[in-house]
C-alpha cells in the first residue's frame, strides 16, 4: 500500500528534455515518478515477456511449418485427428489462462490497492485535494485554500499549473467546460477523461520532487497539441507555505459576481 | 429502407395453371419475405439504441412533468394499433380477389396520414404550445420531438412503399406477394412505437 | 457494361474500383500525417498548390481534418468496401453455388448509396471550412456545430450514414443469400471458410451498423434541428445532455467493425492456408465455432475503449473479463491454421504469402492488443500510438493483406486474366516488412508515452527524443506508399495484355474454380452444381489414386462414387480436361 515516506529528492530542473534520442529505440515507458507507478511497470513488463514468448513461438512455428514442408511431396490427408484438436483447444486453454489470467490478476490487484481505491485518499488526512476543469485549451486547477472547502474566497486557481507536495496522496477530480478532454501525467501512469456534465476522479502520488507534464490524450479540437500543462512535485513544506501565500492573493482578488471564475463545486465523495 | 427492391426475379406472370416455375417463384418469395423480416428485426436495433440513450438520459435526470396528459398522446398511436388489425384482414381480401383493386395500400396510406397528422397536431403543437420546446427544452425534448420525428419517417416510408405497391399494380403486376411483406413493415413501426411510448412518454 | 446492372460480379467491380480508388486517397493521407510527425510544420513537397497560404505545410486544422478523413475513409469506404463490396460480392455467391445473390437490385442501390456517399467526402474537402476534423470516432461536444461548425462535419456524418446504408444492405443480402440460396448439397459444414468469415461479419454488420446509425442521426440532429442530446452536457457540472452515450452508442457499433474487418480476412487465411498446404483445413469445424465465438463477443466487450472515462468499477471489471476471454477463440483460430501448415505440402503463391504475411501481422497486432485489454496495463498505453500501432496491424496491416491475398487468389476469376506472380509476391512480401516497419515503430513512439492526434508531439519535451524513431517510421511509411506501384503495374499491365487464365489455375476444389467458367457469365454456372463434399478436398488418396491429381471438385463425382442426385448432368467445367 502507500508508501508515504519521502524517496531521496531528485530535482530536475524544469523544461529540459528527459532522455535522449538513444532511449526512443529501447521501448521503455515514460520515467516513472509516482508511488504506484512501479506495480503497472511490472505488469507491462510482464506482458511484454509474454508477448515475445507469443511472438516467437507463433512466428517461429509459422517459419519452420513453411521451411519444413514447403513444396514437400506428400500432404497429409486429413483436417487432423481428435488428438490433435484437442491438442489446440488445451495449448489454446493454457496459454489463455497463464497469459491472460497473469494480466487480470496482476491488475485486479492494482485496482483494488491504488485505482479504484479511494479510500487512500479518503482517509489520510494529508491528501491535497484538487478540482480540475479543462477547456480548449488548458487545464485549469482550483485548490480549496485554508478553509479546505472548494467554492469560496480563498480557493486558489492556477492554470496549466498543478502543484503538489511529494510523497502525499492528491485526489483530482476532473470536469471539462466545453468539448471531452483526456488528463493524462503520463509520469504518474494516470489518465482520466475530462467529461462536459459529469465530475470523474482518481488519485496519485508523485515520489519525488521535479517538474513533470500534463498532456491531453482526447483530441479536443485544434489546438489540442497544445493542451499543454506543467506539474509540480515540491517538497510538502515548500507547498504549504505557496498554497497559503497564494490563497491570500486568491482572497484579495475575489469577485462574488465573476460567475465563469467561480466554478468549484462541493467535493464529491467517492 | 425499401423493402421494394428486393425481389431476386421480376414477378412470374400469374396463370391459372402453376407454370414449371412456380417452385422456384415460391421459393424467391420465401428469400423475399426472410430478407424482409431479417431486416427490420436488424432494423430494430436502431431504435433499441435510441431507446438505450434516452434511459440514459432518463437515470441521470428524471423527465420533467408533462403539461399534457400522457395517455391522451398515447391515443395518436392507435391509429398504428389499428392498423395492424386492419392490414392483414385487407391482405386476405386482396389475395382471394386477385383481379379487383387491392385495398391494403390505400387502408395504410390513409391510417398512416391519420397518424401522422395526430402526431403533428395533437402531440407537437400541444408540446410546443406548452412551451415545451428545441432547443430550450434540454434533453426531454429533444428526446420527444427527435425520436418521434424519427418514428415518423419510418411511417413514412412504409406508406411510401404501400404507394409504390399501389403504382406497380396500377401498372399490371402481380403485387399480393409484396403486399404481405409490406405489412411487416407496419408491424415494425407499430412495435417500435409502442417501444418508444413505453421508453419516452411514461414516467 | 451497364452502370447499373444489377448482376453481383458487375456490383463487385464497381466496388473494387471505388474501394481501390479511396485506399489510395487515405493512402496519402496517411503519408501527410506522417510527414508532419518527421517534419513538423514544414511544407509538404508539391502539396503547394491544395494549401497556398502555408506553401505548402500543414496548419493544425488541416491537420485535424486530414487525420479524421484518412480514418473515416480507408474504415468506412475504402477496407469494408473492398472486403465486402468488391471480393464478398464477387466471390459469395459463386462459392455456395448460388445463380446471384438474393437480391441483386439492392446490391445495387447499396453500391450507389455508398457512390453517393463518396461524393459527399470528396466534395467536403472543397468546402471552405474543409472536411470533418471531429476524429473519425466524432465525439460530441467537439462534433456537434458548436465547436466544429462548417458544412464539412456535416456532409461527412451523412457521408458515414450512407457507407452504413450501403454496409447494412448488402450485409442483409449476404445472410439471406447464405441461409437461402446455396446449391443442392452446399450444408453449412461444406461452406468455404471465406464464407463464414463473410456470413458471420455480415450478420455483425446487421446488428451494429443500425446502433452506429442512431448515434450519428442523434449528432446530426444536434447540428442541424437544434436538439440537445450532446449539448447541454456541455457545462462545467450538471445540464441534461450526456455525450457519454454517444461514446457507448458508438463503441458497440465500433468494435464489431474492428472484428467485421478482419472477420473476412481470417476466413480467406483459413481457406487459402489449407488450398496452399494441399490438405484439409485443421479443425475446420473448430475454426468455424471460434469465429462464431469471437463474433459473439464481439459486441460485448466494447467498452474496453472506455476504462478512462470514469466507468463504474463493476462495468470495468466486466468489460476486462469479456475483453481478455475474446483471445481464447482467437488463439484456437490461430493454432488451426498453424496446424494446417503442419504436415501439408507448401506452396509459396502470392494469395499464399499474402495469407502467411496477415497471420504474421495480425498475430502481432492481437499479442499487443493483450495489455490493452486489463485496465491496469492499458492506463498508460490508452489513447497512444501504441494502440494505433496495434489496431492498424489488426484491422489495417492484416485486412490490408487479406484484401490482397483475396485479390490475388480471385483475380484470374474476376478478369479471366493471370496477374504476374513475381511482381504479386514482391508487392506482398515487402508490403507486410514496411507494414511491421510502421507499425512497429509506432508501437515503439506509443510506449514511449507519444498520444495519438498531436499536431505537434514535441511540444512536449517528454517525446522530444522520439523524433528520429517518428521519422524512421516516416521514412517506411513512404516506402510502403512507393511499393503499391508495384500493384499498380502489375494490374494495368495484365488489364491490357496479361495472359489468359486457365480455368483453375491454384488447383483447389471449390465451387467456383470447377464449376463456372472465368469471368463466370451472367448466372455463374451452366448448370447449378450439387455439392458432394467440403471446401479442402485436397490431397485424398481417392482422387490420388483414380484421378492422379491431388484435389476434388466440391460437386465432383469420384468414378464410381455412389451417383448423386444430378448423375445425368455434364461433368463440371474444369474437370473435363
Amino acid at each position: 500500500m502507500s508508501d508515504s515516506s519521502p524517496r531521496p529528492v531528485v530535482e530536475a530542473p524544469a523544461g529540459s528534455p528527459r532522455g535522449d534520442a538513444s532511449r526512443a529505440w529501447t521501448l521503455s515507458l515514460p520515467e516513472d515518478a509516482s508511488t504506484h507507478g512501479h506495480r503497472i511497470d511490472a505488469l507491462l513488463g510482464w506482458s511484454h515477456r509474454f508477448e515475445a514468448g507469443l511472438a516467437l513461438v507463433a512466428l517461429g512455428w509459422l517459419a519452420v511449418a513453411v521451411w519444413r514442408f514447403r513444396g514437400a511431396r506428400r500432404a497429409a490427408s486429413d483436417g487432423g485427428t481428435r488428438r490433435s484438436r484437442a491438442w489446440v483447444l488445451g495449448l489454446a486453454l493454457s496459454v489463455f489462462l497463464v497469459v491472460d489470467g497473469t494480466l487480470l490478476v496482476g491488475s485486479e490487484g492494482y485496482l483494488r490497492d491504488v485505482l479504484w481505491n479511494l479510500e487512500v485518499p479518503a482517509k489520510d488526512p494529508r491528501t491535497v485535494r484538487i478540482e480540475i476543469n479543462a477547456h480548449q485549451w488548458s487545464w485549469e486547477a482550483r485548490y480549496a485554500g485554508a478553509d479546505g472547502r472548494f467554492g469560496t474566497a480563498d480557493d486558489v486557481v492556477t492554470w496549466n499549473d498543478l502543484r503538489v507536495p511529494a510523497g502525499v496522496p492528491v485526489w483530482v477530480q476532473v470536469v471539462s467546460t466545453d468539448v471531452v478532454h483526456g488528463f493524462s501525467l503520463p509520469h504518474f501512469r494516470v489518465k482520466l477523461d475530462a467529461i462536459p456534465g459529469r465530475v470523474n476522479q482518481t488519485w496519485f502520488q508523485a515520489a519525488r520532487e521535479g517538474d513533470w507534464e500534463v498532456a491531453c490524450y482526447q483530441h479536443c479540437g485544434t489546438s489540442h497539441y497544445r493542451m499543454r500543462g506543467v506539474l509540480r512535485a515540491v517538497s510538502p513544506e515548500s507547498y504549504a507555505t505557496w498554497l497559503q501565500e497564494a490563497g491570500r492573493q486568491a482572497e484579495r482578488v475575489y469577485d462574488a459576481d465573476d460567475t465563469a471564475a467561480n466554478w468549484g463545486w462541493e467535493w464529491k465523495a467517492p | 429502407m425499401s423493402t421494394d427492391s428486393m425481389h431476386a426475379m421480376p414477378p412470374e406472370p400469374s396463370s391459372s395453371t402453376p407454370p414449371p416455375s412456380s417452385r422456384a417463384s415460391r421459393q424467391d418469395e420465401g428469400t423475399a419475405w426472410l430478407g424482409t423480416v431479417l431486416g427490420w428485426s436488424a432494423w430494430a436495433m436502431f431504435f433499441v439504441s435510441l431507446v438505450f440513450a434516452v434511459g440514459w438520459f432518463r437515470m441521470r435526470a428524471p423527465w420533467p412533468e408533462l403539461p399534457i396528459s400522457r395517455w391522451a398522446m398515447g391515443g395518436t398511436g392507435l391509429a398504428l394499433l389499428v392498423g395492424n388489425g386492419l392490414l392483414p384482414l385487407a391482405v386476405r381480401r386482396d389475395l382471394r380477389e386477385p383481379s379487383a383493386t387491392p385495398f391494403t395500400p390505400w387502408v395504410a396510406l390513409g391510417l398512416g396520414l391519420v397518424f401522422l397528422a395526430l402526431q403533428a397536431t395533437w402531440t407537437h403543437l400541444a408540446w410546443w404550445n406548452e412551451h415545451l420546446r428545441i432547443p430550450e427544452g434540454g434533453v426531454p425534448a429533444s428526446a420527444f420531438y427527435g425520436l418521434t420525428a424519427l418514428h415518423a419517417l419510418h411511417v413514412v416510408g412504409v406508406m411510401f412503399g404501400f404507394f409504390l405497391v399501389a403504382v406497380r399494380h396500377l401498372r399490371g403486376a402481380d403485387v399480393r406477394a409484396s403486399l404481405r411483406r409490406h405489412v411487416l413493415g407496419w408491424r415494425f413501426v407499430s412495435g417500435m412505437w409502442l417501444f418508444l411510448f413505453a421508453a419516452v412518454y411514461l414516467p | 457494361m451497364s452502370l447499373f446492372a444489377t448482376d453481383h460480379k458487375a456490383v463487385a467491380r464497381r466496388y473494387l474500383w471505388s474501394g481501390l480508388g479511396f485506399l489510395l486517397f487515405g493512402g496519402l493521407l496517411a503519408l501527410l500525417i506522417r510527414w508532419q510527425w518527421a517534419f513538423p510544420g514544414q511544407p509538404v513537397p508539391g502539396l503547394a498548390w491544395a494549401l497556398p497560404e502555408s506553401r505548402g505545410a500543414l496548419t493544425p486544422p488541416t491537420y485535424t481534418a486530414v487525420f479524421t478523413m484518412h480514418g473515416l475513409v480507408m474504415i468506412f469506404f475504402a477496407v469494408t468496401p473492398l472486403l465486402f463490396g468488391a471480393l464478398g460480392h464477387f466471390v459469395l455467391p459463386l462459392a455456395i453455388g448460388a445463380r446471384g445473390l438474393a437480391f441483386p437490385r439492392l446490391s445495387s442501390v447499396g453500391y450507389w448509396v455508398y457512390a453517393l456517399g463518396g461524393v459527399l467526402v470528396l466534395a467536403s474537402f472543397g468546402l471552405r471550412l474543409g472536411p470533418a476534423s471531429a476524429g473519425w470516432t466524432a465525439y460530441p461536444p467537439l462534433s456537434t456545430s458548436v465547436f466544429t461548425p462548417g458544412l464539412g462535419q456535416t456532409l461527412v456524418t451523412v457521408a458515414v450514414l450512407c457507407a452504413g446504408v450501403s454496409a447494412f444492405l448488402y450485409g442483409l443480402n449476404f445472410v439471406v443469400t447464405v441461409v437461402r440460396c446455396r446449391a443442392p448439397g452446399m450444408t453449412w459444414g461444406r461452406l468455404p471458410l471465406t464464407v463464414w468469415g463473410l456470413f458471420y461479419a455480415s450478420v455483425l454488420n446487421v446488428l451494429f451498423v443500425p446502433v452506429l446509425a442512431a448515434a450519428t442521426v442523434m449528432v446530426l440532429m444536434d447540428r442541424l434541428l437544434g436538439t440537445q442530446f450532446f449539448v447541454a452536457g456541455a457545462a462545467a457540472v450538471g445540464g441534461g445532455g450526456d455525450p457519454l452515450v454517444y461514446q457507448h452508442l458508438f463503441w458497440l457499433f465500433g468494435h464489431p467493425e474492428v472484428y467485421i474487418l478482419i472477420l473476412p480476412a481470417w476466413g480467406m487465411v483459413g481457406d487459402f492456408v489449407a488450398f496452399f498446404s494441399r490438405k484439409p483445413a485443421h479443425g475446420y469445424r473448430l475454426t468455424a465455432g471460434a469465429m462464431g465465438a469471437v463474433s459473439a463477443l464481439s459486441g460485448l466487450v466494447y467498452a474496453h475503449h472506455l476504462f478512462t472515462s470514469g466507468m463504474s468499477p463493476v462495468l470495468g471489471r466486466t468489460f476486462m473479463v469479456l475483453t481478455l476471454l475474446i483471445s481464447l477463440p482467437a488463439e484456437v483460430m490461430f493454432l488451426n491454421w498453424l496446424m494446417t501448415l503442419w504436415r501439408g505440402s507448401v506452396r509459396l503463391t502470392s494469395p499464399m504469402l499474402a495469407a502467411l504475411t496477415t497471420m504474421v501481422v495480425f498475430g502481432l497486432g492481437g499479442i499487443t492488443g493483450l495489455a490493452l485489454g486489463a485496465v491496469a496495463t492499458d492506463v498508460p498505453l490508452h489513447g497512444t500510438l501504441w494502440v494505433v500501432g496495434h489496431f492498424h496491424l489488426t484491422m489495417g496491416a492484416a485486412s490490408f493483406l487479406g484484401v490482397f491475398a483475396g485479390l490475388y487468389f480471385w483475380f484470374p476469376k474476376m478478369f479471366g486474366r493471370a496477374l504476374h506472380e513475381g511482381l504479386a509476391k514482391a508487392h506482398v512480401l515487402v508490403s507486410a516488412v514496411l507494414f511491421l516497419g510502421v507499425f512497429g515503430g509506432q508501437l515503439a513512439a506509443g510506449y514511449a508515452g507519444q498520444l495519438r492526434r498531436l499536431y505537434d508531439p514535441y511540444q512536449y519535451t517528454f517525446l522530444r527524443h522520439l523524433l528520429p524513431l517518428n521519422q524512421w517510421t516516416t521514412a517506411c511509411a513512404f516506402l510502403l506508399g512507393a511499393v503499391q506501384v508495384l500493384f499498380v503495374v502489375n494490374l494495368v499491365w495484365t488489364l491490357r495484355r496479361g495472359r489468359a487464365a486457365g480455368p483453375n489455375p491454384w488447383s483447389v476444389g471449390t465451387l467456383e474454380w470447377t464449376c463456372a467458367p472465368s469471368p463466370p457469365p451472367e448466372d455463374n454456372f451452366p448448370h447449378v452444381p450439387v455439392v458432394l463434399r467440403g471446401p479442402h478436398a485436397l490431397s485424398q488418396p481417392e482422387s490420388l489414386e483414380r484421378l492422379g491429381r491431388d484435389w476434388l471438385g466440391q460437386a465432383e463425382a469420384l468414378p464410381g462414387e455412389p451417383a448423386s442426385a444430378s448423375a445425368s448432368e455434364p461433368p463440371a467445367l474444369g474437370v473435363v480436361t
